[in-house]
Order: structure tokens, then C-alpha cells, then sequence
């Protein structure tokens, strides 16, 4: 590539990376979250390596509860993408029927996991205590959980708010598309905590 | 500055949605998920995780359409720094 060539590409006013500086906002704030999360989980590795007292996950969890939890999360996912799809065809109809799928998805995600805190804590799980071994274990399942679940709570807010637009006729596709990211990255966020936490 | 402004969204309008890839996107994330509640093993966890994450950021967040540069501007600090905790970090825990 010859310099003026490579000039020309980076003299301002060329997307370098071809997408918009909204979705480019998104991406960064995505990169810092996943960041955050992966900070999580990782300590949480850290202590529950070095304990010799961690409690069995087996004996605390609902498996069958969390693996529903994750069904309906990941439902979700596929109809806020087929949301999108939909923003992009013109489908203002569609779009908002997929959002409000994905937004009742969110809630049911929320309500399960309120009831699988009510029963954590009616069992006598605490932030820095429980039954049933090591005390950071409680720490962790409501820092860890907790933060997702307000990403959750944040993401309906979101998806009423782009229903409501796109119940209107104002959403736009781009617009829809930036709600899909943060809500994927929230479903993604969950594979990793439900396989950390929940399974290994 | 006499080049245009590159339209920078990807967001013309395609011919018909295409929603039948995101149910066999579907059927294949939860074949996953009932694969890694029935075998339990690390192995097969940290291979589900990384194939589920892998459908969700293809397909769902459309890193497949992207330009290559910022696929790999965008995932290279995730991965990379997830290494780094995951691999060099969280196993210090051992030495407790």
C-alpha cells in the first residue's frame, strides 16, 4: 500500500472498521463488561481452588430450576436475533412482536431467579455465611448473580423502551440492532456463569 | 477530503429475514446446554461454554458479518485477557 493511499484511508472520514459510532460505543462498552465478568469468574476460580471447605454445588442449586433459567434466557436471545432480522427487513410488526417475546423472556429470567435467591437465602445462604462451607461461597453467588441479573433488569428496560419505538414506527434497524448486542452479550455472560458456577 | 463518508452501518435492507438460521441456532445451543447438564466434566463444560459463545457472537452478534480488523480488535482483549486470568491467575488458587 503506497503512503498516500494509506493517507487517504485514515485522513478522517473513512470507518476503518465499517461500522457506526454508535455500534463501535456498544462494542467498547461490551468489551469492558465481558472484562468485568471474566474478572468475577475468574476470582471466583481463585478462591474456589484454594478452598479446601467449598460447598457441593449439587447440594445448594436447583439444577433443573437453573437449566430451565438458561433455556428461557437462551430463547430469548433467538427472538431478540429474529427481532433484529426483522427491524432490518422494515417488519415494524414483527419486530415489535419479537421484542415483546424477548421482553417477557427477560422478565420470566428475573422472576425465576428472585425465586432462586428467596430459596438460597430462606436455606440460610448469606453474603458471609452459609451452611454449607466456605463463606466467600455466598459472596460470590450474589455479587456474581446479582450483576447479571441487574444487566438482565437493565436489558428490559431496554427492550421496552425499543418496543415502545418500534410499536410507534421509530425504530430503526440499526437502533434495534444495538439492543440485540447488549441483550446477546447478557445471554452470553450467562453461558459462562451457568457453566462456572452452576455445572463445574 | 474529497473521499465520502462510508455509509459505516451494515443496515440495508435485506431481501427477507432470514429466521430459520436463528432456530437451528436454537436447536443446536440447547443440544449444548442438555449436553453439558447430562456429562458434567470440564472437558466437555469448557468446550460447550466456548462453542455457545461462539454461535452467540457469530451469528446473534453478527461478528460474522463484520470487517475482519474489528473482529479481531474487538475479541483479542476479551480472549486475551480472559487467558490470562483463567489460565495464569485463577489456577494460583492451587498454591493456597
Amino acid at each position: 500500500m503506497t503512503t498516500a493511499s494509506i493517507e487517504r484511508r485514515w485522513d478522517g472520514g473513512v470507518s476503518p472498521f465499517g461500522v457506526s459510532w454508535q455500534k463501535m460505543m456498544m462494542w467498547w462498552f461490551i468489551v469492558s463488561d465481558a472484562l468485568l465478568f471474566a474478572g468475577f469468574l475468574a476470582s471466583y476460580g481463585f478462591s474456589r481452588l484454594g478452598s479446601d471447605t467449598w460447598p457441593d454445588r449439587s447440594k445448594v442449586f436447583h439444577l433443573s430450576l437453573i437449566t430451565f433459567m438458561t433455556f428461557v434466557l437462551t430463547s430469548s436471545s433467538v427472538s431478540m436475533a429474529c427481532a433484529v432480522a426483522a427491524a432490518r427487513h422494515g417488519d415494524h410488526a414483527k419486530t415489535k412482536r419479537f421484542l415483546f417475546l424477548t421482553l417477557l423472556g427477560g422478565l420470566l429470567f428475573l422472576g425465576l431467579q428472585a425465586y432462586e435467591w428467596s430459596g438460597f437465602i430462606a436455606q440460610g445462604g448469606r453474603l458471609w455465611e452459609n451452611p454449607w462451607g466456605d463463606e466467600r461461597f455466598g459472596a460470590f453467588f450474589f455479587m456474581v448473580t446479582g450483576f447479571h441479573g441487574t444487566h438482565v433488569f437493565i436489558g428490559i428496560l431496554l427492550l421496552l423502551i425499543t418496543a415502545i419505538r418500534a410499536g410507534m414506527g421509530k425504530a430503526t434497524a440499526a437502533g434495534v440492532e444495538l439492543t440485540g448486542l447488549y441483550w446477546h452479550f447478557v445471554d452470553l455472560v450467562w453461558v459462562f456463569i451457568f457453566g462456572c458456577f452452576y455445572l463445574l | 477530503m474529497t473521499d465520502t463518508i462510508a455509509e459505516p452501518t451494515a443496515v440495508a435492507a435485506e431481501a427477507a429475514p432470514n429466521y430459520a438460521v436463528y432456530l437451528k441456532a436454537w436447536v443446536v445451543l440447547l443440544c449444548i446446554t442438555l449436553l453439558m447438564v447430562a456429562y458434567t466434566h470440564t472437558g466437555v463444560l469448557i468446550a460447550g461454554m466456548v462453542a455457545k459463545a461462539t454461535i452467540i457472537a457469530l451469528w446473534f452478534m453478527h461478528l460474522r458479518y463484520e470487517k475482519r480488523d474489528f473482529v479481531l480488535y474487538i475479541l483479542l482483549p476479551i480472549v486475551g485477557v480472559a487467558l490470562l486470568l483463567f489460565g495464569l491467575i485463577a489456577p494460583d488458587g492451587l498454591a493456597m
